[in-house]
């Protein structure tokens, strides 16, 4: 029985933060974790980009996405570009769109991988690369704040980059909020706030997301372990059960959460941007500083 | 005590610590993520773009094509629908000679009809009264000979041939005095 697994861990923080191989930092579940990631999602994107590309039969067959990969894919993409990012973005999308789609994908397989028992089908198996199952493998990389605030601070410096880049003078504009000049001591200082508020909001939200759902994951299964092992027999796997089913319901939770908080992450950065770089609102209008007031709060 | 499962003690242990990491998982992060952005840039959202693109373009070319194509048909049918009418139009219009020509040509029939029978009963009228003349005449002639021979036996004499006719004569031309 590999139940013993579990039991190891003092708590269920255990079984889910973050740990360093042979105690050195410089390499973690988080990292191998995100080179995982980030080559699952090159294995699933580049074969599913080669079939919706064009292709060159001369025929209304290249314009057609061929097969299940490149059609789950595309219309994920598709979604994300046309109704998501054309309303903010509008002609813009396409110069933008590639690293919105990047965060979506690389943060949705970080997510997704997290939820694979990675270390303990491992352990299952006897297969024990590192030594200690509960060290290098395993895992979400997003529950690591460190993290995602290093995506977080990529999308602000994408963000604040390419408004910069696109006008110069209008980016520090913005921080007026177009309000009269009396108003510019409180404005700017808030607009200013705003924006470092926003990277900070959405490493937050992912981390805090993706830690807790563990937790709770983590937890449950623990009082699986506890109730079977603690009165032992048919009334401890009886009782059992009801954590157990309860994990389950709380697992199939965090494949959706991982969804959204894939989206919600990749849907913030644009809608910031778009603050900084769409100029056709209401200047009038305070936008920039509430952002964190009206996302979506998961 | 055996009893008390682990996982009741939330408190956090050393290393339980939910920021566990350093900076080093954060430039592992960055440097993972932009290895991935550049890769797929290159390899897959370029293509992908590209791909979305062409559809769409063909989607709006095909459109636009199929709308003119829509306003050709329309232009063509309003055409024929035109030329239709013209076609109905003069077709009326033959059908109307047609029916003005055959009540000409039946009125121009009857006329001559109606003159050849008016001509044909004169005729038959003059032939009529010809023949009644004659047979008149004819009746006369027969009635004065034989009043003539029934006029010698009563005077029980003779009369000669020159005397008779010179009778007969006197008496048609009185008869065709009093007949006129």
């Amino acid at each position: 029985m590999n139940m013993n697994l579990l039991l190891n861990l003092a708590s269920p923080m255990g079984h889910v933060i973050d740990k360093p191989i042979y105690d050195q930092w410089y390499v973690s579940n988080a990292t191998v974790m995100l080179v995982l990631s980030a080559i699952v999602t090159m294995l699933l994107i580049i074969p599913a980009a080669r079939k919706i590309a064009t292709g060159k039969s001369g025929t209304l067959e290249d314009l057609r996405a061929k097969g299940t990969l490149a059609n789950l894919v595309e219309v994920i993409c598709l979604y994300l570009r046309d109704e998501i990012f054309k309303p903010l973005l509008k002609e813009d999308t396409d110069k933008y769109i590639g690293i919105l789609w990047t965060f979506f994908w690389f943060i949705l397989i970080n997510n997704l991988l997290g939820l694979v028992p990675i270390a303990d089908i491992l352990a299952m198996l006897k297969i024990n690369p590192m030594g200690d199952h509960y060290v290098g493998i395993g895992g979400t990389a997003t529950q690591s704040i460190w993290v995602t605030s290093a995506l977080a601070i990529i999308s602000f410096i994408f963000m604040n980059g390419t408004a910069m880049k696109k006008d110069f003078v209008g980016f520090f504009k913005h921080l007026t909020a177009g309000a009269p000049v009396f108003m510019w001591p409180i404005m700017v200082p808030v607009e200013i706030i705003g924006t470092f508020v926003k990277p900070f909001a959405l490493s937050l939200r992912l981390f805090a997301n993706m830690t807790g759902g563990h937790i709770i994951v983590a937890t449950l299964l623990g009082f699986v372990v506890s109730l079977s092992i603690g009165f032992g027999g048919a009334v401890g796997h009886g009782l059992a059960i009801f954590p157990l089913l309860g994990t389950m319901a709380i697992y199939l939770l965090e494949v959706l959460v991982s969804f959204i908080q894939a989206f919600i992450f990749t849907y913030l950065t644009g809608l910031f941007l778009s603050q900084l770089i769409v100029h056709d609102h209401d200047h009038d209008h305070d936008h920039g500083h509430d952002e964190a007031g009206h996302a979506p709060s998961h | 005590m055996s009893m008390q499962p682990a996982v009741f003690n939330l408190v956090l242990a050393a290393g339980d610590n939910p920021f566990a990491g350093t900076i080093y998982q954060a430039i592992a992060a960055a440097i993972v993520f932009i290895v991935v952005l550049v890769v797929l840039k290159k390899m897959a959202w370029g293509p992908i773009l590209t791909g979305l693109q062409d559809r769409e373009n063909k989607i709006k070319g095909d459109l636009e094509s199929a709308e003119k194509a829509a306003n050709d048909a329309q232009s063509t049918l309003k055409d024929y629908e035109a030329k239709l009418a013209a076609a109905q139009e003069e077709a009326r219009q033959i059908i109307e000679e047609s029916r003005v020509d055959a009540q000409r040509v039946a009125a121009q029939l009857k006329d001559q009809t109606q003159s050849e029978i008016t001509q044909m009963k004169d005729k038959a009228t003059r032939e009529i009264t010809a023949a009644k003349e004659q047979a008149l005449t004819e009746l006369y002639t027969q009635a004065a000979t034989m009043s003539t021979q029934i006029a010698g036996r009563i005077l029980k004499r003779e009369l000669n041939a020159a005397d008779q006719q010179a009778i007969v004569d006197e008496s048609l031309a009185q008869l065709q005095a009093e007949n006129n």
